[in-house]
C-alpha cells in the first residue's frame, strides 16, 4: 500500500522549515557551539578529512567525534554556498521530522488526523527547535533518524525493510552517540514485551540483538582512547565538575513541560501509565520505551538536559496520536460527542499556544544569543593583526568562535573529551575574567602563555564587572576596540 | 582421538604464540622490563623467598622468567582443555579459543604474576582430584600459602566440592585447616588482603581500560552462557557463588581465576548463537561476523596496550639516577611506584604499599604542601631525601594543576635540586 502524503503535511512541513529559516537567516552568524562543527565541515571541504588532531583547541588536542554529518553537510555545499549549506541542511533535516512523526504515528494509530496532530507538535517542539535552529547539530538528523528506525522496526514483518533497517541504522551510528538511546529502548522494548508476556517476533527479536551488539561495538570502537582515559565516566563527556550540575542537573517537571509542551507532555505521561499499567498494544512499547528510558537518564543524570528532553519530547509527542484517538473515543461516548469538532479546535488552540509561542521565543533567543558583528569583526581582526602561533584566551563559551573565526590557538572550549583537568582550567579562565588581583591574574596567562585576551560583552554580562587589571597594568595593551568587544595584548610575566 | 589431539596441538600452539606476543614486542620496544607494579614488588620478595613460588622465581632471571610464565599459560590451557573431556567437541573448541584471547588469560600469563603459578596448581589440583584426593589437597595447600585470594579460593572450592560429593567428615578438617590459613592472614597481615577499590565496569571489560579484563562480547556472550546454564541449577548456583566473591570483592587479582570460568559460560553463550535456529540468515551472519571481529580487535588492540604499558625505559633512566646518589635517604612518590623505586633505584621508598595509610597521609601533606618552611620540616623528619614523579601523578593522582603543591615548591632551587626531566617523569633531590 502506498501512503499519499497529505496536502495539509506537506503545508505543516513547509510551515515549520519557514519558520526555522526565516530566524535562521535573522542573523549572519550561528550559535557558538556550532563553531565546531562547522571548523570540521569546512576542514573537510578543503582537505577531504575532518581534523582529529586540531593544533588551535586547548592549543593542540586530538578530537573524538562521529564524522559522517559533518561529510553530509561537506557534500552539500558543493551544490550550496557553505553558509547558506549550514543554514538549511540543518533545518530542513530537522523539518523532515513532521514526515518521520506522521508515518510512525499513522503506524500506531492508523488515523490521518492523529497523525497529522503528532507531526505538529514535533515540528513546534520548543526545546527541538532551540537545539537545532542555529548550532548545525548532529541533532537535527540525529532525531528524525532514531524515530525512522522505529517506523522501520514497527514494520520488520516485511523481512526487505531488514536491509534498511541495518543500513539506518549503520548511519545512525557514524552519526552520532545518542544512537545508543535507540538500543537501550529497544532492549527495554524486549523486557516489556516478557512482563506483558506479549509473543516475541523472533526476526524482530534478532535484529535487535543484533542492532545492539552493532552499535555498541561500533560506539565502543570509535571511543576507544575516550574510554581508556576517562572509563565509565565517558558518559559525563569530561565535563568540569562545575558545568556537569548546569549540563546534567536534575530533571525539573516544570521546565521540561514549557521545553516540551503542556499538551504532549501530559497526553504522554498519561499513555505510558495507561499502557504500562493497565492495556496491552504492542505497537506502543518501542516509543513508551523510548520515552522511559530518556526519563531515567534524565533522572540519573546521564544524559544532557537539553539532548534527553529533545528526545523525550518528540516521543513524547508520538505518545500524543495515541491520547487523540483514545480521548475521541471516550468523547464519542460521553453526550458531549457533537462537541468534537469544538474539541479538536481547543486542543489545537492549546498547541499553538503552548508550543508555537515558546519555539518563537526560543527561536529569538538562539538568535539574540549568536555572537554579534561587532564579535566577530573582533576575531577576524585578530585573525588579521596577530601572529599564527598567537594564544587567544576567551570565555569557555566563545572558544570554538577563536578557533573558527580568529583562527588562533584557544585555552579551552567545549570538547572535553581526552583534556586533563578541565576542572582547573575552567576554574583558572573564570579567574582570569573576574579577579581584581593583577598577580594572580598574570601567573594564570602566563600558565597557558596567553597573548591575545578577547573580552566581550558576553563577559562582561557573565562576570559582571570587567577586572580593573586590564586597563591598569602597562604589560597589557588595548590593541582594538569596538562596541561588543576588546582585544588586550599581553605581555606581562611573572617573576 | 587423533582430531582431538590435533586440535589441542593447534590451540596450544595458537595460546603460546599469542602469549609471546608481549614480552617480545616488549624486549623490542622496552628491553626486557615485565609489565605492572606487582611483577617488581614479586621480583624483590623472591630475592629472599618465602615460600615455593618465590623460590622458583629466584631460580630464574627476569628475561627466562617471562617466557616461562607464557609456558606456564600454555600448560594451564592444556589441563583446562583436558577438564572438558565431556563436552560436546564444537563447543570445548568455542571455549578454548574464547580463553586463549581473552584479556584476562593473556594479562595473567604475560607478566610476572603469583597468580598465574596459582591458576596453574589449582588446575592441577582440579585434575587430580577424581585420581589422588591427597595430593589433590596438597597442592590446594601450597595454593592457600600462596596468597590470601588463593586461600580463600581453596576453601571455597573445598567447600564445594566436599557439599557435592557428601563428604562431611573431611569436610571439616578441611574446612578447619583452610580457616586457620585465613586467620594467620586476617590477623597477621590484614594489610596485604587487598581488596577491589575501584569501579567494577573499569575492572572488568578491557575496553574501558582494565588492565585484566574482558572483551566486551566475551561478557556477553558469559551474560547469554550463564542465562542459558541457569537451567542446569546446580551448576550455575556454584558457579554464581564462585563468581560473586571472587570478583566483587577482588577485582584484577580475582580475573586470573575468573577467565577460565567465565569462558566456560561464553563457549556455552557462543554455542547456543551458532547452534540457533535463525529466521534471518543475514542477521546471523552478521552477528557470527561482528562477534568474531570484535574479539579479535579486542584482543590485538588489548595486546598492543599491554606491549606499550609501563614502565618504559624513561622510567628505569629517572630511578636508576637515584643509584648513583650516595645518600641513603627514602624516597618519595605515590605508593603504587614503590615496587618500582626499590627495584631500579636500590633506594627505599618512603611508602611501602598502598596499605600504609599513616605514610599516605604524610605525603599528602608534603604533596599538597604550599609552604616550603613546612615543606622542608616534614620531609626532614620522615628522612626523605628525593622525590620521584610520573604524569600519573601530575594528571590527577595527586595533583590536579602543574602548579599545584610540592610542583610549586620545586621552584626553589635552595631546597630541590632536580636530577632528571623527560617525558613527564621528575626526579628531585631534597637539599640539606
Amino acid at each position: 500500500m502506498r501512503l499519499k502524503i497529505p496536502l495539509a503535511l506537506l503545508l505543516i512541513f513547509l510551515a515549520v522549515l519557514a519558520f526555522r529559516l526565516y530566524f535562521a537567516f535573522q542573523t549572519p552568524n550561528f550559535g557558538n557551539d556550532a563553531y565546531f562543527n562547522i571548523r570540521q565541515i569546512t576542514h573537510i571541504t578543503e582537505h577531504d578529512f575532518p581534523a582529529f588532531y586540531d593544533s588551535l583547541s586547548y592549543s593542540g588536542r586530538s578530537l573524538v567525534f562521529l564524522p559522517l554529518f559533518h561529510y553530509i553537510i561537506a557534500l552539500a555545499s558543493i551544490l550550496l554556498p557553505l553558509t547558506a549549506a549550514l543554514k538549511i541542511l540543518p533545518n530542513l533535516f530537522a523539518s523532515l521530522t513532521v514526515f518521520v512523526i506522521y508515518l510512525a504515528a499513522y503506524e500506531l494509530t492508523k488515523r490521518k488526523d492523529a497523525a497529522m496532530l503528532a507531526a505538529f507538535i514535533s515540528a513546534f517542539l520548543p526545546i527541538f527547535i532551540s537545539e537545532t535552529l542555529l548550532t548545525v547539530s548532529e541533532y537535527s538528523i540525529m532525531v528524525p533518524l532514531t524515530f525512522l528506525i522505529f517506523y522501520f522496526m514497527m514494520r520488520v514483518e516485511n523481512q526487505r525493510l531488514f536491509k534498511t533497517v541495518i543500513t539506518t541504522i549503520l548511519i545512525a551510528t557514524f552519526i552520532h552517540s545518542s544512537i545508543l538511546l535507540l538500543v537501550f529502548a529497544l532492549l527495554l522494548y524486549l523486557v516489556f514485551m516478557k512482563i506483558e508476556d506479549i509473543k516475541f517476533d523472533r526476526a524482530e527479536t534478532e535484529l535487535i540483538l543484533f542492532s545492539t551488539i552493532l552499535v555498541i561495538w561500533l560506539t565502543i570502537l570509535f571511543f576507544k582512547n575516550a574510554l581508556l582515559v576517562h572509563g565509565p565516566a565517558v558518559v559525563w563527556q569530561n565535563t568540569p565538575l562545575s558545568l556537569l550540575t548546569q549540563y546534567f542537573r536534575n530533571f525539573n517537571i516544570l521546565e521540561a513541560i514549557y521545553k516540551i509542551g503542556i499538551i504532549p507532555f501530559l497526553s504522554g505521561i498519561f499513555i505510558i501509565y495507561k499502557y504500562v499499567f493497565k492495556e496491552k498494544f504492542k505497537k506502543i512499547y518501542p516509543f513508551i520505551s523510548f520515552a522511559l528510558v530518556a526519563l531515567l537518564l534524565l533522572w540519573l543524570g546521564l544524559i544532557q538536559l537539553s539532548t534527553g528532553l529533545m528526545f523525550l519530547g518528540v516521543a513524547l509527542a508520538l505518545l500524543f496520536a495515541q491520547f487523540y484517538v483514545i480521548a475521541l473515543e471516550y468523547l464519542k461516548k460521553t453526550r458531549f460527542s457533537n462537541l468534537k469538532p469544538l474539541f479538536i479546535m481547543f486542543l489545537i488552540a492549546v498547541l499553538v499556544l503552548t508550543s508555537v509561542t515558546p519555539s518563537i521565543n526560543y527561536a529569538k533567543q538562539a538568535v539574540d544569543n549568536a555572537p554579534s558583528q561587532e564579535q566577530i569583526k573582533a576575531l577576524l581582526w585578530v585573525k588579521d593583526n596577530t601572529n599564527e602561533e598567537a594564544v587567544v584566551l576567551s570565555m569557555l563559551e566563545e572558544g570554538h568562535l577563536i578557533t573558527a573565526i580568529a583562527e588562533r590557538k584557544n585555552v579551552m572550549d567545549k570538547k572535553f573529551l581526552l583534556i586533563p583537568n578541565t576542572q582547573q582550567r575552567l576554574k583558572d579562565i573564570n579567574e582570569i575574567y573576574s579577579t581584581s588581583y593583577a598577580t594572580s591574574a598574570v601567573t594564570l596567562l602566563n600558565k597557558y602563555s596567553v597573548d591575545y585576551i578577547f573580552y566581550s560583552i558576553n563577559a562582561l554580562k557573565k562576570y559582571g564587572e570587567k577586572p580593573a587589571y586590564l586597563d591598569e597594568l602597562n604589560c597589557l595593551r588595548l590593541v582594538y576596540e569596538n562596541t561588543e568587544a576588546q582585544i588586550y595584548e599581553t605581555k606581562c610575566i611573572m617573576k | 582421538m587423533r582430531k582431538e589431539r590435533r586440535e589441542i596441538i593447534i590451540l596450544s600452539v595458537i595460546a603460546f604464540l599469542i602469549l609471546l606476543v608481549i614480552p617480545i614486542s616488549r624486549q623490542v620496544m622496552h628491553g626486557n622490563l615485565p609489565i605492572g607494579e606487582q611483577a617488581y614488588g614479586e621480583l624483590i620478595k623472591a630475592q629472599n623467598p618465602t615460600n615455593i613460588y618465590y623460590m622458583l622465581l629466584n631460580i630464574f632471571n627476569t628475561s627466562a622468567t617471562q617466557y616461562l610464565f607464557a609456558v606456564l599459560g600454555v600448560a594451564s590451557f592444556i589441563i583446562f582443555y583436558s577438564l572438558m573431556k565431556g563436552f560436546e567437541p564444537r563447543k570445548r573448541l568455542l571455549t578454548s579459543l574464547l580463553l586463549i584471547t581473552a584479556p584476562a588469560f593473556i594479562y595473567t600469563f604475560s607478566t610476572i604474576n603469583i597468580h598465574a603459578f596459582s591458576v596453574f596448581l589449582f588446575l592441577v589440583a582440579v585434575k587430580l582430584m577424581k585420581k589422588s584426593k591427597v595430593f589433590a589437597f596438597l597442592i590446594m595447600l601450597i595454593i592457600a600459602t600462596l596468597s590470601f585470594f588463593g586461600a580463600l579460593l581453596a576453601l571455597v572450592l573445598t567447600f564445594i566440592y566436599f557439599f557435592t560429593e557428601k563428604n562431611r567428615k573431611s569436610l571439616i578438617a578441611l574446612l578447619i585447616f583452610f580457616f586457620l590459613i585465613l586467620l594467620r592472614y586476617l590477623f597477621f597481615n590484614p594489610e596485604k588482603i587487598i581488596f577491589s577499590s575501584s569501579n567494577v565496569l573499569k575492572q572488568m571489560l578491557s575496553s574501558m581500560g582494565a588492565i585484566s579484563g574482558y572483551s566486551l562480547f566475551f561478557v556477553l556472550l558469559a551474560v547469554i552462557g550463564f542465562i542459558a546454564l541457569w537451567k542446569k541449577k546446580n551448576f550455575a548456583y556454584l558457579a554464581l557463588l564462585y563468581l560473586l566473591i571472587t570478583f566483587v570483592f577482588f577485582g584484577t587479582a580475582a580475573n586470573a581465576y575468573l577467565v577460565f570460568a567465565l569462558s566456560l559460560f561464553a563457549g556455552e553463550g557462543l554455542f547456543i548463537i551458532l547452534r540457533r535456529r535463525w529466521v534471518v540468515r543475514l542477521i546471523k551472519n552478521l552477528s557470527i561476523a561482528i562477534i568474531a571481529v570484535g574479539i579479535m580487535f579486542s584482543t590485538s588492540t588489548y595486546c598492543s596496550r599491554l606491549a606499550d604499558a609501563e614502565p618504559n625505559q624513561e622510567i628505569v633512566k629517572s630511578l636508576e639516577i637515584l643509584d648513583e646518589e650516595l645518600d641513603d635517604k627514602l624516597v618519595l612518590s605515590h605508593c603504587s611506584n614503590s615496587y618500582w623505586i626499590s627495584y631500579f633505584s636500590g633506594k627505599k621508598p618512603f611508602i611501602d604499599d598502598c596499605s600504609e595509610k599513616k605514610k599516605i597521609e604524610t605525603a599528602e601533606k608534603i604533596f599538597y604542601s604550599t609552604d616550603l618552611a613546612d615543606a622542608r620540616s616534614i620531609l626532614a623528619e620522615n628522612n626523605i631525601g628525593f622525590v620521584w614523579i610520573d604524569p600519573e601523578m601530575k594528571q590527577g593522582q595527586i595533583w590536579a594543576a602543574p602548579q599545584q603543591g610540592l610542583l610549586f615548591l620545586f621552584r626553589n632551587n635552595k631546597t630541590f635540586k632536580n636530577l632528571y626531566r623527560s617525558s613527564g617523569i621528575e626526579t628531585w633531590q631534597v637539599l640539606e
